[in-house]
């Protein structure tokens, strides 16, 4: 921890609210960023930011400089991340599968190959919705273990730090995470 | 070893979550194993289509911290006591039948406990401030908003909720009365309205003004910084000129010239520390990067003339 960032938590422990607003600055872009892949809505990621945030204003007193405040502070945004319940709480039992095709009837994915370039842009924004789809249909522990290691470039051994479990448990829910992607994105890319 | 084991261990190895001798073991079993290279192939195939994490966008970024200031204050002040002292809203007329609504069906409630046989002081629900001024009939100017649930289960015959009652107050004063100049300040940075905080903002870019305190100048920054409103910002840029050039109002300028997405508020920005004659040395360095590195040619050139006017003095 640099020493400017320690004076601005002092600062902001003693009530300065400048030196709180300087301390959130650093890592509120990265904190949405994570926010945001992790629940793929801009409301939610909206919503898990500003709860991140409340929690620390309401600990920092509390904060001993025992660790990292980068780590205690992604400690709080893993809690918050596995309490967060969506907005569109039936989008974590979506899949796939409930794609209908004009009459109602379960449909197949079907992605005309892209030709030209405008089709590629086009394509790949399908993908990444359907990718975004996928996503929330994991468990939050699945979620935030693939959002944490493949966005964040957290290792296994540091996100099982931060989620307080074992490193074998935090092999599983990436082992069984990409394997439901791979299941759900099979028709995609075949 | 078992197979699933080595299923288990395709994803790690993408992610090079493997020690040398378990990725030695690995491979030599994808060597033999068309099912695990077919795995292998797919998660390789979905880190790709998944990518690199995108940036937020800088006005979801904005909407996010404006959000949380509200939040802040709003835990701040109940800390301190129930009603805020300077607590201003703007209710939406079209909430205004809902809201009567849920006045009336406060109204029932509240009379409900209050003909309870326990007595008042054992239910903090009771001792709300303006328990006894709610009246369905009445004009009362008193304005009810953000009711949150907390037990909206009447099975058991009691809910629990929360509101906030607020009362409009009309202010009239002077433009260098600290009280206006807080209020003010709270409008540019709270008002959900993005009108009412463009007004704010031009009520404070007044020669009028002689005597602003720190927070207006607080304030102004914050709004220049994390205003999601173009105009928003524009002004508050404009009404820092008024102020005496300091670190804080350098910094300002310096963020915007940095992040601010919008060329027209990064041309204002270059403009302002041009004017005032703001060219120290950290304000050298960002225009010389800025004379090659910004998206924009015309910002482009006009860091160029700024730094040669800066060195040719």
């Amino acid at each position: 921890m640099d020493l400017d960032e320690k004076e601005l938590i002092v600062g902001a422990q003693r009530g300065d609210k400048t030196a709180f607003e300087q301390l959130v600055y650093r890592y509120d872009r990265k904190v949405l960023a994570l926010a945001v892949s992790y629940t793929s809505d801009e409301e939610d990621a909206k919503d898990v930011y500003q709860e991140v945030f409340i929690r620390v204003y309401k600990a920092l007193p509390d904060f001993r400089f025992e660790s990292k405040f980068s780590t205690w502070l992604y400690r709080i945004v893993v809690n918050v991340c596995l309490s967060h319940r969506s907005r569109l709480q039936n989008r974590e039992h979506q899949s796939l599968d409930a794609i209908k095709d004009e009459d109602g009837r379960p449909g197949t994915l079907e992605l005309v190959s892209p030709e030209t370039p405008s089709d590629q842009k086009t394509f790949g924004k399908e993908i990444s919705r359907h990718l975004r789809t996928a996503i929330g249909t994991l468990s939050p522990q699945q979620r935030l273990v693939f959002t944490l290691r493949h966005y964040e470039g957290y290792k296994l051994k540091e996100i099982a730090m931060l989620m307080n479990c074992a490193e074998g448990t935090v092999k599983k829910y990436l082992f069984t995470a990409t394997e439901r992607l791979r299941d759900q994105l099979r028709p995609v890319f075949e | 070893m078992r197979h699933q084991k080595f299923k288990e261990w395709i994803p790690l190895l993408v992610y090079d979550e493997l020690d040398d001798a378990q990725r030695a073991l690995t491979e030599k079993h994808l060597a033999t194993c068309a099912e695990c290279r077919q795995q292998l192939e797919e998660i390789k195939e979905l880190t790709e289509v998944a990518g690199a994490a995108h940036e937020p966008p800088d006005d979801l970024l904005r909407q996010a911290r404006r959000e949380l200031r509200i939040a802040l204050r709003h835990q701040h002040e109940s800390s301190r006591g129930w009603i805020p002292k300077w607590n201003w809203r703007v209710l939406v007329p079209s909430y205004q039948t809902a809201i009567a609504g849920v006045v009336c069906l406060a109204l029932g409630l509240v009379i409900g406990r209050f003909y309870d046989n326990q007595s008042p002081g054992e239910h903090e629900i009771l001792q709300l401030p303006v328990a006894g001024q709610l009246s369905a009939s009445s004009n009362d100017d008193i304005s009810i908003g953000n009711i949150r649930f907390i037990d909206a289960d009447a099975t058991d015959g009691d809910v629990e909720f929360t509101y906030e009652a607020t009362k409009p107050v009309r202010v009239r004063g002077s433009i260098n009365d600290p009280a206006i100049q807080n209020l003010l300040s709270v409008a540019l940075i709270e008002a959900q309205n993005p009108g009412v905080r463009l007004r704010a903002v031009n009520v404070l870019n007044t020669d009028q003004l002689k005597q602003p305190d720190d927070d207006i100048k607080r304030a102004l920054i914050t709004a220049l910084k994390t205003d999601e409103n173009n105009g928003v910002r524009r002004q508050a840029l404009a009404a820092l000129q008024n102020f005496p050039y300091d670190k804080q109002v350098r910094d300002a300028l310096l963020y915007v010239l940095n992040h601010d997405s919008n060329p027209a508020m990064r041309i204002a920005a270059i403009d302002a520390i041009s004017a005032r004659h703001y060219v120290d040395p950290e304000v050298l360095r960002v225009l010389e990067e800025k004379m090659y590195t910004d998206g924009n040619e015309y910002i482009r050139f006009r860091s160029r003339a700024v730094v040669q006017e800066a060195k040719q003095q």
